[in-house]
């Protein structure tokens, strides 16, 4: 038994949200360029052990509760779903990259594949097929799942947690490190946005009817980490390990009520003024904020022009000229502005973890914090 | 162009077509099969079962009621009635052709009935039709009214004919329907026979036939055909008035619980299990005042009456027991009580709390006597003192003014006796210090207060005394008279102090728990010897009110003599163990603790120690002494000088009973049921149980005493407190009071106060004292060797009245003129009964609180108020009258202006007679003298005149009739007291 327990402690303490995201950066950042990680056999044993883990450890009444809820049904089978995708795409394109540097085409333009179908019988007769099978999974389900309806709706009290649909969830995680103006309006914005905008922005030819990793290299790495990391595990976060109180509960834990965790987050503003220079912060706002304010617009003002200097910043290849010299300086903006929204995120998050940094900039004067 | 391929000439596209095929006609299996399913599930219902279950039950409840039936009228008998019916049939037969011709023509009749009868309505119609147009026509002055109106005259006219030949048909056929009837008369005799004696059980055939299963119920019940008229199907009561408070929208009640709770509201399922039980009590709710149709389930029972699941309709276990029991329901060792519902279902027990809802302002909710002891209960142990109560806000602190304490008691018994109240005597007082649980022993005893508790407790009670005696003023009173105590004894015990007080473990008239707060009103007076001093015992007893205004205790006018006995007797009764109880000394340095303590909840370290060093020793203990007193809140109950304004310490209990489940700190007890009557019981039982096994700081500590409730009791107060609740009723629905109605409950709410009930029986309760009474004169009369039974027949005569019958509905305001009830409890020194030892106290009532009290007796008893209409009283009645009294020898039991009957009993004297006039009512002397059992049970007044003139003993007088007598005897009984008593005497 005692060792079932260390097994759950080690799960717990491997989905901390600071372990679990960095964790699972790295293991992206890693697996995406490696052909021989997509092996089909690798990604069977995964999604083989993935079931029986899920399977086992519904034997834990904690797990069990959380990962059954009627809601959260739907949530788990996706993640199967997401991880089927990814890999088949991922798979193909390795293939094909292998191909490419064999001198063949893509599998997709190879003899054989550009056969035709007719519409009747093979494309109505399947989709009727697709709409019965439907039918019966969306039946099947609403036998075994009743709908989980909850308690008639107070203002004054409130569900804990209160959880916005599943689809938000990521959203919602994103509160923990950035004010509702931000997470729950700029950054939505900014990702619907953003999507519209890559096709005038990624104006790469290649990768049109085949898939492919190493033509789009940048490409693929910058849609998938936001994709997978920043929103699927997020969801998977707030789904699953988000408890009473928005606090973390490892999937084994009891969701208990009175759990308690010191909040001892602090300001960018106490840092320099109270920890640094040991005066007490300025009154005046701006004042208090400066050091804020400046890393802010130095973030949004001055880093893109650095970047598209060079390839390499500080000897690390995280420059954009390349990018800049195919996209012009409209497009480049538009694209670097997208990008560092995007970034901003982990980086709060790292900032958070390590430096308990509660605020770049704090002004809840005027109800603006960043 | 390429030629378009059939699926049958292209060999690949065949296949796939083939393969396809086979993979449609699967999934068209499996979507047949999901369908299916989904039609079971939405079929196969819980409620269906318990339908299913009860139409068994149904059946054989009516197979052996049939039987029943059966057997009261006789086989035999239903036998020769259905022999009667086949020789009627038979003889009818045996006409047939003439039976034929009458029912033919009958039958030609009624059809031109039907003809004429259609001319006769459809020319009504046409009429309606033609007077519409005419009166349009009028009103738009249009040039063809006068056609119009020719037309609707024309019309009347033929409907005139019409109903001339209606008439006549009609006439014709009723005589034909006569003959026939004539005809067949042996069998339709026959038939009306059996009907009249086989009535009950033809109703019961047909019954059982209507509810036995057969093809039809079963096709009317399958799925999908239910759609129709199925046999099982979702019962619902929808009251009018009430509503589901949905937050914030008020939802009309819908009450489904009779859809499972079939046998609720019937007769003849009392042993059937659950959920078909008849309801306890269908003549006082479902078919009583309360008609289920009318009040529905949920507005009682609360829960949620739109489900028709166990767990969705908010069930919820009222013991632990049943808690575990009912996991079945949840799939669990334990059930999980729906918690998205607010108001969960009540309890077994608890459900009388809901009674407040409706029956607002008054006193006592007619029969609902959990509810009110629990309500009396929080009024005797002043729950309100620290809880704010709506409505509770402007009652008296339940426990004695401490402002002047030092005048009855000293220093030394205040410490033992605040350290620990029922050492001394059993008491309300509540326990403060050492009823902490600390935590359970092996053997699942709670573990109290540790040495370092103890210490501290100490000083603190050391603290409370320092303060409190700091703050009393010292009243010396002079020693009393010397008293006998034996004496003094009788006098105790005869006068009516027990009406009220008890000494030891007196259990008399205390029987059951809607009794036991008569003679438990004012405290026990065990070791009053240990407590006060003579000279203000002495002083108390005689005038009450001279020493606290405020008091309840009334005066019972105790001669001097009689108070010096009483006192002696009363200062006789020491509890030396009390005395002999460790005091220990204050502990400074441990009280230096505590002050800081406080001092730092307030101040910086530095501010308090400063402030701890400055001040004096006595500064400090009272410091603390004023910190203790104000965080248990002693003064929630006790007036306590410097503490006239402090808010009350306790959570407010104005919606408590609306106090959601998640809201209750369970801490860390898990034997009790997890619903608020279940931690509500477990807080009153053991107050500060919660913090058991918790880490806490002394000042975070709960501070709830400990009151020492017996278990029924604290149920009690739990239905009381469940019934504060923020449901809001509508006026509609509520219980309004009348007028009259609102003068008893101001009425009820003196007698409360004042307990008249330790005395005289009010309504359905009350007299505790005569338990006493007879238990005195049985002691008495074995003493003197006599039969010990008599007591029982003594007692009443020997007891003070019954002040309302709640038998015959007639009471004190039936029986006397309201200006002598006022002028008798104003001063009651003039007794009716001059020569019972029991005596009525001068309560010193307040003007308002007399006109209310005499108000309220005329209004229970429905009686003209203030004023008597007097009756006229003709010359020869009065002499019959007089004739009456003198042969029934009246004066032999009763007392004549004073003159007292000769060698009688004591417990067969009669009041005065002389005082008639001036104190009863002319109405009530006519009910006493018919039948005086009615209106005051085990009274030793005859019932003189029988109403049968048989019977009378006299009926020469006014030729025996009872009215006239009684009316000839009341008129001489009005005219005695003054002259009209002289002539009498003659």
């Amino acid at each position: 038994m005692a060792a079932v327990d260390i097994l759950k402690d080690v799960v717990n303490l491997l989905t901390k949200p600071w372990l679990f995201i960095t964790l699972s950066s790295i293991v992206f950042f890693v697996a995406l360029p490696r052909p021989s990680f997509w092996r089909p056999r690798l990604w069977l044993a995964l999604g083989v052990g993935g079931a029986a883990f899920l399977a086992v450890s519904m034997l834990d009444p904690d797990f069990g509760l959380i990962v059954r809820k009627p809601d959260n049904v739907p949530i788990v089978a996706m993640l199967f779903l997401v991880g089927f995708f990814v890999w088949l795409s991922m798979y193909q394109a390795h293939q094909n990259d292998a191909r490419i540097a064999a001198g063949q085409k893509p599998m997709e333009a190879s003899e054989g594949e550009d056969q035709k179908t007719w519409v009747w019988p093979d494309l109505v007769y399947t989709e009727l097929l697709c709409m019965v099978i439907g039918t019966i999974v969306l039946v099947a389900w609403g036998i075994a799942f009743q709908a989980p309806i909850e308690e008639p709706a107070n203002p004054a009290r409130t569900p804990n947690p209160s959880k916005a649909p599943w689809y938000f969830l990521g959203l919602q995680e994103m509160l923990v490190y950035y004010d509702p103006w931000l997470a729950g309006v700029v950054f939505p914005s900014l990702i619907i946005v953003g999507l519209m905008a890559i096709p005038y922005i990624d104006t790469n030819p290649k990768g049109n009817g085949y898939f492919t990793f190493r033509e789009r290299r940048t490409e693929i790495t910058f849609f998938l980490f936001g994709f997978l990391i920043l929103w699927v595990l997020l969801v998977i976060l707030g789904t699953f390990l988000r408890g009473p109180n928005w606090n973390f509960f490892g999937p084994y834990e009891y969701w208990d009520l009175h759990k308690l965790e010191a909040l001892v987050n602090v300001n960018l503003s106490e840092y320099v003024w109270v920890k640094t220079l040991g005066t007490r912060l300025p009154s005046n706002m701006l004042v208090r904020e400066l050091p804020g304010i400046l890393l802010v617009l130095v973030y949004v003002g001055v880093l893109p022009g650095l970047l598209m200097r060079s390839d390499r910043v500080a000897g690390l290849p995280i420059g954009l000229k390349r990018f800049y010299d195919k996209m012009g300086f409209f497009r480049y903006s538009v694209f670097v502005m997208l990008l560092l929204g995007m970034v901003a995120l982990p980086i709060k998050m790292i900032l958070r973890w390590t430096a308990n940094l509660k605020y770049i900039i704090a002004m809840p004067e005027i109800f603006f914090n960043i | 162009m390429a030629v378009k391929p059939e699926p049958g000439r292209d060999p690949a596209m065949a296949e796939r077509t083939l393969k396809l095929n086979l993979v449609f006609a699967l999934t068209s299996i499996g979507l047949l099969l999901t369908l299916s399913l989904m039609v079971w599930y939405d079929y196969d219902r819980e409620w269906k079962r318990y339908q299913v279950e009860f139409n068994k039950i149904e059946v054989e409840l009516t197979e052996k009621q049939i039987e029943e039936a059966l057997g009261k009228v006789g086989v035999e008998r239903k036998r020769s009635l259905e022999a009667q019916i086949a020789e009627g049939e038979r003889q009818v037969a045996s006409r047939r052709a003439e039976v034929r011709a009458a029912e033919k023509e009958y039958e030609a009749l009624d059809g031109t009935w039907y003809a004429v009868d259609q001319n006769h309505r459809f020319t009504k119609a046409k009429i309606d039709v033609a007077r519409y147009e005419y009166d349009e026509a009028v009103h738009g002055r249009s040039k063809s009214a006068a056609s119009r109106l020719e037309h609707l005259r024309k019309l009347e006219a033929q409907w005139q004919t019409y109903r001339l030949e209606l008439e006549d048909v009609i006439a014709q056929r009723d005589a034909a329907a006569a003959k026939v009837r004539e005809v067949k008369k042996a069998f339709l005799d026959a038939e009306a026979a059996a009907k009249e004696t086989l009535g009950q059980l033809t109703r019961l055939e047909e019954r059982l036939t209507k509810i036995q299963p057969g093809f039809v119920t079963f096709a009317r019940n399958l799925p999908i055909l239910d759609m129709a008229n199925p046999s099982l199907k979702v019962n619902q009561v929808m009251p009018a008035n009430l509503y589901d408070d949905v937050v914030f929208t008020p939802t009309p009640k819908v009450d489904r619980c009779t859809t499972c709770h079939l046998g609720i509201d019937k007769k003849g399922y009392e042993t059937a299990r659950q959920p078909f039980t008849t309801h306890p009590n269908l003549e006082l709710y479902l078919q009583g005042p309360h008609p289920i149709d009318k009040v529905g389930c949920t507005v009682c029972h609360q829960g949620r009456g739109r489900a028709t699941g166990f767990q969705k309709a908010a069930h919820v276990p009222s013991t632990k027991e049943q808690e575990k029991a009912w996991g079945k329901y949840t799939k669990s060792a334990e059930y999980h009580a729906l918690h998205y519902w607010d108001l969960p279902m009540m309890a077994k027990g608890t459900t009388e709390s809901q009674c407040a809802k409706c029956h607002r302002d008054v006193v006592e909710v007619p029969r609902a006597d959990r509810l009110n002891v629990g309500i009396q209960l929080v009024e005797r142990y002043g729950c309100f003192g620290c809880h704010k109560i709506k409505g509770w806000e402007n009652l008296r602190k339940v426990g004695p003014d401490l402002t002047k304490i030092l005048s009855k008691t000293d220093e030394a018994w205040i410490y033992r006796w605040i350290k620990e109240p029922r050492a001394f005597r059993p008491t309300r007082m509540p326990q403060v210090w050492g009823v902490r649980v600390n935590t359970y022993d092996d053997a699942g005893q709670p573990v109290r207060d540790t040495p370092e508790q103890e210490a501290r407790n100490a000083v603190e009670a050391n603290a409370v005394v320092a303060y409190l005696t700091e703050k009393s003023t010292r009243d010396r009173f002079p020693d009393p008279p010397k008293g006998d105590l034996t004496a003094g004894r009788k006098a105790f015990e005869a006068v009516g102090c027990l009406a009220c007080h008890r000494i030891g473990d007196d259990k008399r008239g205390v029987d059951s728990l809607v009794m036991a707060s008569f003679r438990t009103h004012g405290p026990n007076l065990d070791g009053t010897g240990s407590k006060v001093n003579a000279g203000w015992l002495y002083a108390w007893i005689r005038n009450p009110k001279g020493y606290w205004h405020d008091t309840r205790m009334p005066n019972l006018r105790l001669t001097e003599r009689e108070a010096a006995d009483v006192t002696a007797y009363l200062m006789s009764l020491e509890n030396e163990e009390f005395e002999g109880r460790p005091r220990p000394p204050l502990d400074g340095t441990l009280r230096d603790t505590l002050v800081r303590e406080y001092l730092l909840a307030l101040q910086t370290v530095k501010q308090a120690d400063q402030k701890l060093a400055a001040m004096g020793d006595k500064d400090k203990t009272l410091f603390l002494g004023e910190k203790t007193i104000a965080r248990y809140g002693c003064f929630g109950c006790h007036t306590i000088a410097g503490f006239e304004k402090t808010s009350p310490i306790g959570v407010e209990l104005t919606e408590q009973g609306s106090k959601v489940v998640e809201r209750l700190d369970f801490g860390f007890e898990h034997d009790i049921p997890h619903t608020l009557p279940g931690w509500l019981h477990r807080k009153l039982m053991e107050p500060r149980v919660f913090d058991r096994d918790k880490e806490k700081k002394p000042d975070e500590l709960l501070r709830m005493p400990k009151f020492h409730l017996a278990s029924d009791e604290a149920d009690a107060m739990v239905t009381a407190i469940m019934s504060l609740t923020k449901e809001q009723v509508p006026l509609a629905a509520q219980k309004r009071l009348s007028a009259d109605e609102r003068y008893v409950e101001q009425g009820r709410r003196l007698v409360r106060s004042y307990n008249c009930q330790g005395c005289h029986v009010v309504g359905a309760k009350g007299g505790a004292i005569k338990a006493v009474i007879q238990d005195l004169e049985e002691k008495r009369l074995a003493a003197e060797g006599k039969d010990v039974e008599d007591g029982r027949f003594r007692a009443p005569a020997l007891s003070p009245p019954i002040l309302f019958n709640d038998k015959s509905q007639i009471g004190e305001g039936a029986r006397v003129q309201t200006a002598w009830l006022h002028a008798f409890l104003k001063d009651p020194s003039e007794q009716v009964r001059p020569w019972l030892q029991v005596r009525m106290p001068t309560f010193e009532f307040a003007e308002e609180d007399l006109n209310a009290i005499t108000r309220y007796f005329a209004a229970q008893d429905d009686v003209p108020y203030p004023y008597e209409p007097q009756p006229e009283i003709p010359a020869a009645t009065l002499a019959a009258g007089r004739d009456l009294f003198a042969k029934w020898q009246c004066v032999s039991c009763h007392v004549v202006a004073g003159r007292l009957p000769q060698g009688k009993d004591v417990a067969d004297m009669a009041p005065d007679l002389a005082n008639v006039p001036r104190r009863l009512r002319t109405d009530w002397l006519a009910k006493w003298l018919a039948d005086p059992q009615r209106i005051m049970p085990g009274t030793k007044m005859p019932a003189n005149f029988p109403e049968d003139p048989q019977m009378n003993a006299f009926p020469e007088i006014l030729g025996g009739d009872q009215r006239k007598q009684i009316e000839a005897v009341r008129a001489y009984l009005l005219t005695l007291g003054g002259r009209g008593f002289a002539a009498g005497a003659q």
